[in-house]
């Protein structure tokens, strides 16, 4: 997700009491791991999206994928220590 | 007409695991009591495979493999947590409401003035899932004891989808009563239930139709509430201000028996230092304190011995060094050896408001409060649970629990903070 600012280590403040929206960053369910994506609406049909381009956009089937909540802040860490 | 709803977490415990590890969705969990010892929650899927609550772990060790049934310790310190977060919800929904159990709670719902109170228990629902990730389910009624029973019905019912409503639907209280097993009403017990069931009382509906005499002489004005409150007469009010505690307890049963003194002493020090913590942070002090070592009574060829004592506190205190010092001259007085000991326990008695105690004539105020009390429990706020102590005990005894299968504190500690893939 470079490509929107979230890297490797960072920490996702995440509203569950947000509904999703076209475009959000998500924590969504797939294949049982808690997974960092962007939602996409085309043609009436949900897709997540990663900004890596090597990864596909999937379609949001049924009871398989879910989404967990809604990324609304993240932050880096600058100091090792 | 009163309207109380109870809202009940769904396999709580077992909810609050798949929370945060979606692996464990759409399938068998159970979680096990301290030391891993029995089943005390269970996921539907567990439960459709014959898991018994209570069932001991090493009875259902075969179904586990046979299954691959997910077993998890218990752990409070995530439950907690997210029980707070359910309540908070509930509480802001509702006129006033009541936390009756880590997963349970009254909502006094009189005043709320929806037109459709189904629709509206519904929309409570989807908000408390959404908001939260716990999924409950809605029993309304006229009374506390007919809304458990509501709920317990809404819970079995696919038909209900999670709410059913007896205020509103009056008509449907008589079948209501009639499919609850006396045993599963509200405050009835396993005593009770034997009793009724002896004497041809099998469902709720034979229970609210007893002679008022005939429950007010075998069960006493408490049996003849529980009567009242299911034909629809409220006897309980909501309790939203519980009443201050009279005594605290910190008890544990030990990971394994244990014969040598120094680690039952770190036991109940460590116990010593918890009961304080909790006295001081309902801002009380403790009048007397008591101990209590045990062995195992499942244990039965191994010698058994239960031994207690007591201290009282000149000057009410809250502070660990005196509890500290009072329960280790009781241990002491109290230590027996050559017993295999299994569970310890300290209770804080006399509770009451710090300057309530008279002082008397020869108190002599020796210690006034340094604020070290304080201090160690703003640490201890701040940095987790036992980072700043006396050096009364030592931390990692082996008197711990057991707990083989316990899940991070996903919501309490910084180090077990979920973690996503980037993707």
């Amino acid at each position: 997700m470079r490509g929107v600012g979230i890297f490797d280590g960072d920490l996702l403040i995440i509203d569950r009491g947000v509904t999703p929206k076209p475009d959000d960053i998500v924590i969504a369910i797939l294949q049982g791991d808690l997974t960092v994506k962007r939602l996409k609406k085309v043609g009436g049909q949900w897709h997540l999206a990663a900004e890596n381009k090597e990864f596909p956009t999937l379609p949001m089937g049924e009871g398989d994928c879910e989404i967990w909540g809604v990324v609304t802040h993240s932050i880096r860490r600058h100091c090792g220590r | 007409m009163a309207t109380f709803a109870l809202v009940d977490c769904n396999n709580f415990y077992a909810s609050c695991e798949r929370l945060f590890q979606p692996r464990l969705r759409g399938r068998p969990v159970v979680v096990l009591s301290n030391n891993d010892g029995c089943v005390i929650a269970r996921s539907n899927e567990a439960k459709a495979l014959g898991v018994g609550m209570g069932a001991p772990m090493f009875k259902i060790r075969k179904l586990v493999e046979e299954h691959d049934i997910t077993v998890c310790s218990s752990n409070y310190a995530l439950y907690g947590d997210i029980s707070e977060r359910v309540m908070s919800v509930l509480g802001s929904s509702a006129p006033a409401h009541e936390v009756y159990s880590i997963d349970e709670c009254f909502l006094d719902l009189d005043r709320l003035g929806v037109p459709d109170l189904t629709d509206w228990c519904r929309g409570l629902r989807e908000q408390t899932l959404q908001w939260t990730g716990i999924p409950v389910s809605v029993g309304v009624g006229p009374t506390k004891t007919l809304s458990k029973l509501a709920n317990r019905l809404a819970k079995k019912s696919a038909k209900a989808g999670g709410v059913l409503d007896l205020v509103h639907n009056p008509q449907w209280i008589d079948a209501a009563l009639r499919k609850t097993p006396v045993g599963d009403v509200w405050g009835v017990g396993r005593r009770w239930t034997v009793m009724l069931e002896e004497r041809g009382i099998h469902t709720a509906h034979d229970f609210a139709n007893a002679p008022d005499g005939w429950v007010r002489q075998r069960m006493g004005v408490v049996g003849l509430r529980t009567v009242h409150e299911l034909r629809g007469l409220v006897c309980h009010a909501l309790e939203d201000q519980p009443p201050p505690k009279q005594t605290t307890c910190c008890s544990r049963t030990f990971g394994t028996a244990i014969f040598h003194k120094g680690q039952v002493h770190d036991a109940v020090m460590s116990f010593a230092e918890r009961a304080a913590e909790k006295v001081r942070n309902a801002g009380q002090v403790a009048g007397a304190v008591q101990l209590f070592i045990r062995t195992d009574p499942f244990a039965q060829d191994a010698p058994q011995k239960s031994v207690s004592g007591s201290a009282t506190f000149h000057r009410p205190t809250s502070d660990t060094r005196d509890i500290g010092a009072a329960v280790m001259r009781i241990f002491e007085r109290i230590w027996r050896e050559g017993y295999g000991w299994r569970k310890a326990g300290v209770l804080l008695l006399d509770l009451g408001a710090p300057g309530q105690a008279p002082v008397s004539l020869f108190d002599i105020i020796d210690a006034p409060d340094d604020g070290l009390m304080k201090a160690m429990d703003q640490i201890n706020a701040r940095y987790g649970r036992g980072t700043a102590r006396l050096g009364l005990a030592q931390k990692d005894g082996e008197w711990h629990m057991r707990r083989e299968n316990l899940s991070p504190s996903f919501t309490t500690r910084w180090g077990d903070i979920p973690s996503a893939k980037m993707g």
